[in-house]
């Protein structure tokens, strides 16, 4: 007898419940239950519905996905994925379980709270119900429900006023051996504190895995968070990442999205300048070849005068790779002076590989400043040329301007040693990227 | 060391050279004038190696070797450089990158050993001077938010650097103030030896009171239509184009039609 998938879930929520943190709490029984119902309810997003319209998860409906193994991995398995000289505070999962043994936070300065949040989940207190599911708060679809019916772990990063983390928070997510995995991420950030996060993303294998992650955030005022998601996984897991960030006035977010792994990746970044002179940059970098699927949904919302928004997203598309941009900006009509760009540009590297590429801009305020741009195009063949004319083989002048063509975003990723690690995995991605490396 | 016999070319379907001989001796520099749409931007990229021209007659040889048979970046290892008329923004790719790797590029295809990093950063430094060039223009991206001048002047320093037997410019002089004319100029001139040979090709004889060619060429409708001494140029600055009665190629192509 064949169950949906449907049928699965409820099935499969019912046997680990009981190994899932937070037994004992009523409200946290209940919010997983209440979400749990939602998502039986409408069940996983179809390409009917506009936001999922390139997006196609009937490959998923058809799997049976089962709770991902606890292991244990030796630290030289994974030593590659901490990028050299970060020296950040290192929180490491596995396969969506906390990993001490392979973490290293060192000392945090006072006023900085790190936990994983299996430890607040399992008894859950007035600051972590204030923060869960606080930003999610309605904006959220079947896959958040998904989350927060099964989720287990990830991290709660609390920041007092002021306080600033003195080295970036790394916080390394590895998938091996397959199955689903929930994590939530919960971020609060005092007012003029400031943190710098990367969100790592990594799998180790090649099987089938689900990973689905929710990041919620919230900058009080004058609070700076800089954020980069770095993902990496197999080229068969599906990633689904949604990151949700409120913004207190005067407060500033930099962030990253750079996903290179996945078969079928879906991200969902969205930000809510709710404050005055909040201020957003948001970029990304997505690299599908083969037949990897990669789609990125942004969303700002500027809800108060004086913001400002940036937002830039490449992609590098190769094999029969597809990239879905969908960006969508909306000015509500108190946020007057709002000062807003974003460009979306995809450079195909192949005649099969293909993008959607979609800007949306809603405005209700009359006096602001919105500039949006979206270019789909080749390599540019003077270009290429150009550098054979100066004794560069075609395969490698090909790959100088690839890097080059997402170098724009890449290079403003502020730490030089995150930023060294990105540069790395996007060269190795390239045909023949090895040659390139020998240039650089 | 250049030898062009009977070079035919064309652009998609439209013929650009019609029988182009010329022969260049080490040592020596020629000027390559003419109107504009003779085809002296064509025979420079021919040169060079550019996909979209199609040779359907003729030969080129370099060095004895025939150089039809090899790609851009092979040329380039074999000592021939091309200054471009709108050298190309790459963002994101430095000046001393690019420059090492071309440099490096030529070094492996002689199976010489990748250049010493103390070495290269003296040598640029010393061209740099030549072309008066900011030092931390080397370290931004290529030609990225550069002015015409300054990629003119970058072309120079990449020529310098790269020393090839060979250099075509390809209206260098082209959108360059008195000052940059003379910065290029003398860049131009610091190449000159008995060993290597330079091609300009040029619409006006200006930078030829610079730098002073040992030939003057006059290209028109895919043709060599004259060829002299430094003298010629000085004389169609006199007279311009027209004395030479040539044809513009639309009504030469009228009146075959």
């Amino acid at each position: 007898m064949s169950t949906s998938l449907r049928e699965h879930i409820v099935a499969e929520h019912a046997r680990q419940l009981p190994q899932l943190p937070g037994q004992g709490d009523s409200w946290l029984t209940k919010t997983r239950q209440e979400a749990l119902d939602r998502f039986t309810e409408s069940g996983l997003p179809t390409p009917h519905q506009e936001n999922w319209k390139y997006t196609d998860l009937r490959a998923l409906e058809k799997q049976r996905p089962q709770a991902s193994n606890q292991l244990t991995l030796a630290v030289d398995q994974i030593a590659r994925y901490f990028p050299e000289q970060m020296h950040g505070h290192r929180m490491v999962f596995v396969n969506g379980y906390h990993a001490p043994e392979l973490s290293g936070v060192g000392t945090l300065p006072t006023g900085a709270t790190l936990l994983p949040l299996s430890q607040k989940l399992t008894t859950p207190d007035e600051a972590l119900r204030a923060r869960f599911n606080a930003s999610v708060n309605g904006h959220g679809n079947a896959l958040t429900d998904l989350n927060t019916a099964f989720v287990r772990d990830g991290v709660f990063l609390q920041l007092e006023d002021g306080i600033a983390l003195d080295r970036p928070l790394h916080l390394l997510f590895l998938s091996t051996g397959g199955g689903m995995t929930h994590l939530r991420n919960l971020i609060q950030l005092g007012r003029n504190s400031e943190a710098v996060l990367v969100e790592h993303y990594v799998g180790l294998d090649e099987s089938l895995a689900l990973t689905n992650v929710v990041t919620e955030a919230r900058t009080e005022d004058g609070a700076r968070l800089s954020r980069c998601k770095l993902q990496q996984e197999s080229a068969s897991t599906y990633h689904f990442g949604a990151f949700f960030l409120d913004q207190a006035a005067n407060s500033q977010a930099r962030l990253f999205g750079i996903d290179l792994g996945g078969q079928l990746v879906r991200n969902d970044t969205n930000s809510r300048l709710d404050g005055t002179g909040a201020e957003v940059h948001l970029h990304g970098v997505y690299a599908p070849s083969e037949k990897q699927h990669m789609d990125n949904h942004t969303r700002i919302d500027h809800l108060h005068p004086h913001g400002t928004s940036r937002e830039i997203y490449k992609g590098v598309l190769g094999g029969q790779g597809r990239g879905v941009f969908n960006g969508k900006i909306v000015v509500h009509k108190d946020a007057q002076k709002t000062d807003s760009s974003q460009s979306s540009a995809a450079l195909l590297l192949s005649k099969t590989a293909r993008v959607d590429s979609k800007p949306e801009l809603e405005i209700y305020a009359d006096d602001v400043k919105c500039a949006h741009g979206a270019t789909v195009g080749q390599l540019d063949e003077t270009a290429v040329f150009y550098l054979q004319s100066r004794g560069v083989d075609e395969a490698s002048a090909r790959n100088i301007l690839t890097y080059s063509f997402a170098d724009e975003v890449i290079r403003q990723v502020g730490n030089e040693a995150l930023r060294k690690h990105i540069e790395a995995h996007f060269i190795a991605k390239l045909p023949n990227g090895q040659l390139l490396r020998e240039l650089l | 060391m250049l030898k062009i016999e009977n070079l035919h070319a064309r652009v998609a379907d439209r013929t650009i050279l019609e029988g182009i001989n010329l022969e260049v001796k080490a040592g020596e520099v020629h000027a390559i004038m003419g109107p504009n749409g003779s085809g002296k931007s064509t025979l420079s990229k021919v040169l060079a190696g550019h996909g979209d021209i199609e040779i359907t007659q003729g030969s080129i040889s370099f060095e004895g070797k025939d150089l039809l048979d090899m790609d851009p970046e092979i040329r380039a290892c074999e000592g021939i450089f091309l200054g471009f008329q709108y050298p190309v923004e790459i963002p994101g790719v430095s000046n001393m990158y690019l420059l090492k790797a071309a440099l490096n590029a030529r070094r492996k295809y002689r199976n010489q050993p990748e250049v010493d990093a103390l070495d290269f950063l003296t040598l640029v430094k010393e061209k740099v001077k030549l072309v008066q060039m900011d030092n931390a223009m080397l370290y931004r991206g290529v030609n990225e938010d550069f002015s015409g001048g300054e990629k003119k002047r970058n072309e120079i320093l990449q020529m310098l650097v790269l020393e090839p037997k060979l250099a075509v410019l390809d209206e260098t002089d082209s959108g360059l103030d008195i000052d940059a004319l003379k910065i290029v100029s003398d860049g131009i001139n610091a190449l000159r030896s008995k060993d290597r040979a330079v091609v300009l090709v040029t619409h006006y004889q200006r930078l030829l009171n610079h730098v002073v060619p040992d030939y003057v060429h006059v290209l028109a409708n895919g043709r060599i239509v004259r060829s002299g001494g430094r003298e010629l140029a000085q004389e169609l600055e006199q007279k311009g184009y027209g004395w030479l009665e040539i044809e513009d190629r639309a009504e030469a192509t009228q009146a075959l039609s």
